[in-house]
């Protein structure tokens, strides 16, 4: 049996709709699951649901073994962060942590104990009697996460909680908070819709879409194998064109599209003929601009680039469609005019066609 | 920006209006002459010595005070778990709750009054004071419940939750986390009820009765009898109060941004 269990659960908010329907999900002690997806797929209301602040309307919430469906929020012990923090603006930073041990009612030499530790694990030591307000977006979180371990947990719940916080400190928050919860052996249930954030951060990838999830592996396999056309366009295969299964063998697929031969990886192969109109994807930045023609390779036309720092864009136009094709920003440049897009064999993957 | 005459014209206008009366009762309250008149002959201090010499104004003064801090704070403890209600759940017939809630402040205050009168006072026989208590309660409860429900409005769920999934039941968390946060709020919801309350005269016209009147009520009796400037000094003691009360509740929580 897993630490943590979601049976057959059924949330809706009114009637007829119903946000999660027959909703499964597993995490092992330990382990940190990241439930990623678009606003709207339900990965929010899982969260709430698993808190005790949504009751669904049929289903099971386990933890340990324990039957927590009808418990109420407040006796689940359960860590949650949000993406505002949500600190208690009246409280000093100290009082913000000793909250739930107050509920808890833990002796107060114990209390200064267990704060004090909890703040020097998040590296605010000395910030005791600072109120909420005097601190920056990230030590509020790193608060809001002292807040949350210091009782102890059975279960950490982090909604969104790097979003509010810029980009830098996002991967540095990031770091602390997989270090934390390593340290600490707790059992995260973690909500984003930033696959980069999921891929560094989880043991398990749970993609969702629409109430379902579409995909559920290691951060590897959802990268390099996704499962559905959904989870593909999610994790960043953008290009895209259509074309026709003209063989298939162990290794590689042979692909018609336009007057082009190509050659993909047969990950989607199971439910594809022979015959079969098929999407084509492929991600920007494993596509190379060559000036040769060559193998896999299809001629196309610069139209322009634009500069991001680290990596050069570029837009490009040719028979089977427009593709963005992302370079390092040593690669030599280009430029504008004739020019030939080539995509290594095993990073083009093939799906059935669908009209989206 | 370029100063235009007519806006310049608009200003004084509007202020003359709006401030101009208030001048004139703080002048005139200064007369040294036994009637109302303006601009006033002489100067004197006797009128305000009046006011506190009056019995009639310091009973009714006392009835006042005790009704609107009595109302007020009944209002605010009715109100705002209906606000809390309103804001943090959904049920269904919301609308129309909250419409019945509003009610007291969109009907006249004459029909209230009468409405009370006919019920309070001719069929329940209630006594004078509680009658007033009452009356006054109505008129205030739907201030209480938009005051508090719109500063609850603006305060994150998030930080009620993540008090409750700490381990606080949520009357726990209203009380430790939510209302230390909401004082500014209901400090503005008290003082606007209060100085409603001090006020009014359309429903408190109904409901007073021997022995007992506000002291709106009580004005109005006195002004029917004597056209000296008492009434006036007694107008400038409570506009000067109320300015100074709501300047420095202003001062010390910035209560303008919730009412």
């Amino acid at each position: 049996m897993s630490f943590l269990e979601l049976n057959n659960l059924q949330v809706g908010y009114e009637k007829g709709s119903s946000v999660l329907n027959d909703f499964h999900m597993t995490a092992e002690k330990g382990e940190l699951i990241s439930l990623l997806g678009p606003s709207g797929c339900g990965k929010t209301t899982t969260l709430r649901t698993i808190a005790g602040f949504i009751e669904p309307t049929r289903g099971q919430v386990l933890i340990h073994g324990r039957d927590y469906t009808k418990t109420p929020p407040n006796k689940r012990n359960i860590g949650l962060v949000f993406q505002s923090y949500a600190l208690f603006p009246h409280l000093s930073i100290f009082e913000n942590v000793a909250f739930g041990l107050r509920m808890r009612r833990v002796s107060s030499s114990e209390i200064k104990k267990r704060v004090a530790g909890a703040l020097a694990m998040v590296d605010l030591t000395g910030y005791e009697n600072r109120l909420p307000a005097q601190l920056s977006g990230g030590q509020r979180q790193r608060v809001a996460l002292a807040r949350a371990v210091v009782i102890e947990p059975d279960l950490l719940l982090l909604d969104e909680p790097l979003s509010n916080l810029d980009a830098k400190l996002r991967v540095g928050m990031r770091a602390e908070l997989h270090r934390l919860q390593r340290q600490l052996g707790l059992t995260a249930v973690y909500v984003t819709h930033d696959q980069v954030e999921a891929m560094s951060l989880s043991d398990r990838v749970l993609v969702m879409n629409k109430g379902k999830i579409e995909q559920e592996g290691k951060p590897e396999e959802i990268f390099y194998r996704p499962a559905t056309p959904f989870v593909a366009r999610f994790m960043g295969f953008d290009n895209q064109f259509t074309g026709r299964v003209k063989s298939i063998g162990d290794n590689q697929v042979g692909i018609e599209a336009g007057t082009y031969r190509l050659t993909a990886r047969p990950h989607f192969v199971p439910d594809v003929r022979v015959g079969d109109s098929v999407d084509v994807l492929f991600r920007p930045e494993v596509a190379q601009l060559q000036r040769a023609p060559g193998d896999n390779a299809v001629p196309a036309e610069i139209v322009f680039r634009t500069f991001q720092g680290n990596a050069g864009e570029y837009l490009v136009r040719c028979a089977l469609g427009e593709f963005t094709v992302a370079v390092a920003e040593t690669s030599p440049s280009f430029a504008p005019g004739a020019i030939h897009v080539h995509i290594a064999p095993e990073h083009l993957i093939v799906e059935k066609h669908t009209d989206e | 920006m370029r100063r235009s005459p007519l806006l310049l014209a608009a200003f004084i206008i509007v202020f003359t209006f709006l401030l101009g009366p208030f001048l004139i009762i703080l002048i005139a309250s200064f007369s040294g002459d036994a009637s109302m008149a303006f601009p006033p002959k002489g100067f004197s201090v006797q009128w305000f010595r009046k006011v506190l010499e009056v019995r009639m104004f310091r009973d009714a003064f006392w009835t006042s005070l005790q009704l609107a801090v009595a109302s007020t704070i009944t209002a605010l403890a009715l109100g705002t778990p209906v606000a809390y209600a309103l804001v943090r759940f959904h049920f269904r017939g919301q609308n129309l709750v909250e419409i019945l809630f509003s009610l007291p402040a969109i009907v006249p205050e004459l029909v209230l009054g009468f409405g009370l009168l006919q019920y309070f006072a001719l069929r329940a026989n209630v006594p004078i004071f509680p009658g007033l208590y009452f009356g006054h309660t109505a008129i205030l409860f739907p201030y209480a419940v938009r005051v508090v429900s719109t500063s609850l409005r603006n305060f994150d769920p998030a930080i009620e939750e993540a008090a409750i999934s700490l381990g606080a039941s949520r009357l726990k968390s209203f009380l430790l986390v939510v209302m230390p946060n909401l004082r500014a709020a209901f400090l503005a919801a008290f003082i606007l009820a209060f100085i409603t309350s001090f006020n009014n005269v359309s429903v408190s016209l109904f409901l007073t009765g021997p022995g007992v009147a506000t002291l709106p009520i009580q004005m109005l009796a006195y002004m029917e009898m004597y056209f000296d400037p008492t009434i006036a000094a007694l107008s400038s003691i409570i506009i000067v109060i109320t300015f100074a009360i709501v300047q420095t509740a202003e001062r010390a929580f910035g209560i303008s941004q919730h009412i």
